[in-house]
């Protein structure tokens, strides 16, 4: 009884989730016939430029920093450790990338390579360390400081790329454009699919998985995130815990800056994230639609990657503003996220109307 | 006159539990309805059927003769209907008036208006609070009248309280009764859980037994001839007899030593004011004491989750098989377990570090896991669905015999127990005091920290009375008797008030 028990949660789950984003875009028919245009003729666009056969590489690249980012924000979520600063740290880890490379341009690059993409990692730790220590050490809340160092970090890379490290050729702040050598390897010819989204989706999803579901450091994580005093009473050593969930996650972030500069970029930019859907604001929805859970984290990060592409697409065939695009994202995450109340609601009804006794 | 009434009420938790079958109850204006049963048998979650808690899978509600229905625990509050619940449910870190102020959402506010009522009614019911104190710094008990006033002040006629007196000790447990009793006087209607038939015996008019989702039987206090019937309604058992309590004398070599310790709690206040004691091996150390002389404070010290002022606390790990302390907290929900996961994990949740559960430092052995929480669960006839349940849908008794458990199971040297035994049922608390008789005898040092003077006497080869932060007097187990060590109890200086207001409820 207890396996078509779990069945039946998992359907009411499925079957809620499908309903939540055809809500969604039910929602978007509105808005978008609201400001005069053909919402059939948007969405297919929408899909043509998400999940097509040819749209998908670029939707697996879009994913990548969010993949990377969100299993980083699940990590300190367990812990319900409210990291809200991966913005900054992504931001970090990109800059880094593209100094020390820069710097490095003449240094054999199968050396100089991983590296870099070592440090842009550390980069992205080191930016989460004050908000780690400030927690673990003196309780101050992570929300705001956090947050706080993400205004710095986006005004500190902005100084860089206006002033320092700005390319004196180019007509926007941004540097120069690192040596090819530098680039992060193309995996499968003919598209941008780089080494690193290789790594995140064949390499840290089942790791993180395994590391959050099968070792002592991923149940003390859920220990701490089920009541912080539990966790001092079970020997735990809070301190230490949070710095090292608070130093993962923004190792990851910085990664994924890393990537975007070393694989897609190529160079660092002020707009290093979508301006509409920033990475590290994102990837906080995307971790918490995938349940905190890696390889569900890799469907949603593919799923929302695949919306930021496929409204770009939209906006430019169908003229559809991108503003209105940004307007579905959101709605996309405001319903799913809605439809964790609900299911928890349906789920009780459904089993009470069973009468199981 | 029916204060209220229920009827037919069946409740199936999601999982399909079914917690209550067909139960009919009635409560009369007035009265004091005692509700007793086994753990696990569906009390809490009647009486939050009826407090707007949880919404029954089928059956009615009445108050006062009209039928209702309550969507949530404000519209039961609004019909007069007020639960205080097993677990505590104030907000630690807000003040008893914030917490005050936060029962009474919804209504106007007016804060001169609340402060006279704050007053008129502890007047009248004869106990002090401290408004500007934190929650978290407040005693058990100080909680609980705390919990009692916000209903008083929300117009709640329908007080139910759910095992109210687990961790209260034997003075404090008088005071509690005489408080009921005078606020069914006033024409209050009171419910009272327990699993203590004296008790019940003592304030009620009616007494109903529950077993297994069902109620056995509703009678009036007169009709009860013996309390031994009660438990034979119960579980269909006779009264379990004592822990026979023949130890070999215990060795003098100690354990725990503790030198001069100084402690205060969390507002700075100094609770543990210069306590020396050695725990030998193979003793039960018990200690004796009216709730909030320290005892609190002493044990979290002790158990490593308090920072002393002064003093040394010195555990030697002789054993180094196990050289663990192992400790139950009185703290259930807070501290005892992480709700929000699984039996199995509850099971092993000290035991991070440990090989067995855990190899090479961070490879989580499930296996092995779950292997001992089928022994955790065994042992204490734990009523669960499965092993992957979340301890936080388990009935209060179940989630305490799942942290007894794992603390007697996991090999230890030194084993702090504090009330081990509160919201368990007569036949589980037996096989806990049994089960710490046999550990002592094996050679583990025990401290007993618990109200139950009852237990600590039954138990205890030596008992160390501990009265405003001091310990007043170490009884051996020959000369120990209650009487005594009642009035060391209430040597202290700390007592004074606590008797006085008792008088005063009177
Ligand atoms: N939220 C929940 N979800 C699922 N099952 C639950 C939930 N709460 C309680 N149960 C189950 O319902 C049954 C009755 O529980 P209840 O809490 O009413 O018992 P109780 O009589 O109060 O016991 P105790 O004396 O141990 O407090 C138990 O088997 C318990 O495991
Ligand atoms: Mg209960």
């Amino acid at each position: 009884m207890g396996i078509t028990l779990e069945r039946r949660f998992l359907l009411i789950r499925a079957a809620l989730a499908l309903s939540t984003i055809g809500l969604a875009f039910f929602a978007g028919i509105i808005i978008i016939s609201s400001v005069g245009k053909d919402p059939l003729q948007a969405y297919y666009w929408l899909f043509q430029g998400a999940f097509s056969p040819p749209a998908i590489p670029e939707t697996l690249i879009r994913a990548t920093p969010l993949l990377l980012i969100s299993i980083g924000l699940a990590t300190v979520f367990k812990a319900r450790i409210w990291n809200i600063g991966a913005e900054g740290q992504f931001y970090v880890g990109g800059m880094v990338t593209a100094i020390l490379s820069i710097l490095l341009k003449d240094a054999p690059p199968s050396l100089a390579f991983p590296v870099i993409v070592l440090v842009a990692g550390l980069g992205g730790a080191l930016w989460a360390l004050p908000p780690a220590i400030l927690k673990a050490t003196y309780g101050i809340n992570e929300v705001i400081t956090t947050l706080m160092f993400n205004y710095v970090a986006i005004y500190l890379v902005s100084y860089l790329l206006h002033g320092p490290f700005r390319d004196p050729v180019s007509m926007f702040p941004e540097t120069e454009t690192i040596n090819p050598a530098l680039w992060a390897p193309i995996v499968v010819q003919g598209t941008r699919l780089h080494v690193g989204v290789l790594l995140a989706f064949a390499v840290v999803v089942p790791l993180a998985y395994f590391f959050l579901r099968w070792t002592a450091f991923g149940l003390k994580l859920d220990v701490l995130g089920s009541s912080a005093r539990t966790a001092q009473y079970a020997n735990i050593n809070v301190t230490r815990l949070v710095i090292q969930a608070m130093l993962i996650s923004g190792f990851l972030a910085g990664l994924a800056g890393g990537f975007e500069v070393l694989g897609i970029q190529h160079k660092m930019r002020l707009e290093l994230s979508p301006p509409t859907s920033p990475y590290g604001y994102t990837g906080i929805a995307v971790a918490l639609l995938g349940y905190l859970n890696p390889l569900l984290i890799a469907l949603t990060s593919f799923f929302l990657g695949g919306i930021i592409n496929g409204s770009m697409t939209m906006h430019r065939m169908a003229q559809i503003p991108v503003g209105m695009a940004g307007i579905i994202q959101a709605l996309i995450i405001i319903f799913v996220l809605a439809s964790y109340f609900v299911e928890d609601k349906l789920a009780k009804k459904a089993m009470e109307r069973l009468k199981l006794w | 006159m029916l204060a209220a009434e229920l009827k037919k009420i069946t409740k199936v938790y999601p999982g399909g539990i079914v917690a209550n079958y067909e139960v009919d109850f009635d409560l009369r204006k007035g009265e004091v309805h005692a509700l007793l049963g086994e753990n696990g048998a569906g009390k809490t979650t009647l009486m939050k059927i009826l407090s707007g808690c949880l919404k029954p899978t089928s059956g009615f509600i009445y108050v006062e003769g009209e039928r209702v229905e309550f969507r949530s625990p404000s519209d039961a509050l609004r019909k007069g209907i007020g639960m205080v619940h097993q677990h505590l449910t104030l907000i630690p870190t807000m003040s008893v008036l914030e917490n005050l102020r936060l029962g009474l959402v919804g209504q106007r506010f007016d804060m001169r208006r609340m402060l006279t009522e704050v007053e008129d009614l502890s007047r009248t019911l004869g106990f002090k609070v401290r408004l500007d104190s934190p929650v978290y710094a407040l005693s058990v008990g100080e909680r609980q009248r705390v919990e009692i006033l916000r209903l008083l002040l929300s117009k709640a006629r329908i007080l139910i309280f759910d095992e109210p007196t687990s961790m209260l000790c034997g003075p404090e447990i008088d005071r509690f009764l005489a408080l009921l009793k005078s606020l069914s006087y006033k024409g209050y209607s009171i419910v009272l859980i327990t699993h203590k038939i004296r008790e019940a015996m003592h304030v009620s008019d009616r007494i109903t037994v529950m077993r297994m989702g069902r109620v056995v039987a509703t009678l009036d206090k007169d009709e009860v001839r013996d309390e031994s019937y009660l438990v034979e309604l119960m579980v269909g058992e006779r009264l379990v007899p004592a822990v026979a309590n023949a130890r070999p004398s215990h060795s003098k070599e100690a354990l725990l030593t503790v030198k001069n310790l100084v402690v205060n709690d969390d507002r700075g206040l100094c609770k543990v004011k210069g306590v020396s004691f050695e725990l030998y091996a193979g003793e039960v150390l018990g200690v004796a004491g009216v709730e909030g002389n320290g005892q609190k404070e002493l044990v979290e010290a002790i158990a490593g989750l308090r920072r002393p002022v002064y003093g040394e606390i010195i555990f030697e790990r002789k054993n180094s098989y196990s050289g663990r302390m192992n400790y139950i907290p009185a703290e259930r929900m807070e501290l005892g377990v992480a709700p929000t996961l699984s039996v199995a994990v509850n099971s092993v949740l000290r035991r991070f570090d440990d090989e067995e559960f855990v190899e090479r430092g961070n490879f989580l052995n499930f296996s092995k896991m779950n292997e001992f929480a089928k022994r955790v669960v065994s042992f204490m006839n734990v009523r669960t669905p499965s092993l992957k349940t979340p301890v936080k849908y388990l009935s209060g008794g179940n989630i305490q015999k799942i942290i007894v458990g794992r603390e007697i199971l996991t090999p230890s040297e030194v084993l702090i127990a504090e009330q081990p035994t509160a919201g368990l049922d007569a036949k589980s608390a037996y096989q806990v005091r049994k089960a710490l008789s046999e550990l002592a005898s094996k050679g583990v040092g025990i401290l007993l920290v618990s109200s139950d003077l009852d237990e600590i006497l039954e138990l205890s080869d030596r008992i160390a009375v501990i009265s405003d932060g001091k310990i007043v007097k170490i009884f051996e187990k020959e000369e120990a008797d209650p009487v005594m060590i009642g009035s060391y109890m209430l040597a202290g200086e700390g007592l004074g008030h606590n008797v006085r207001a008792t008088v005063s409820t009177d």
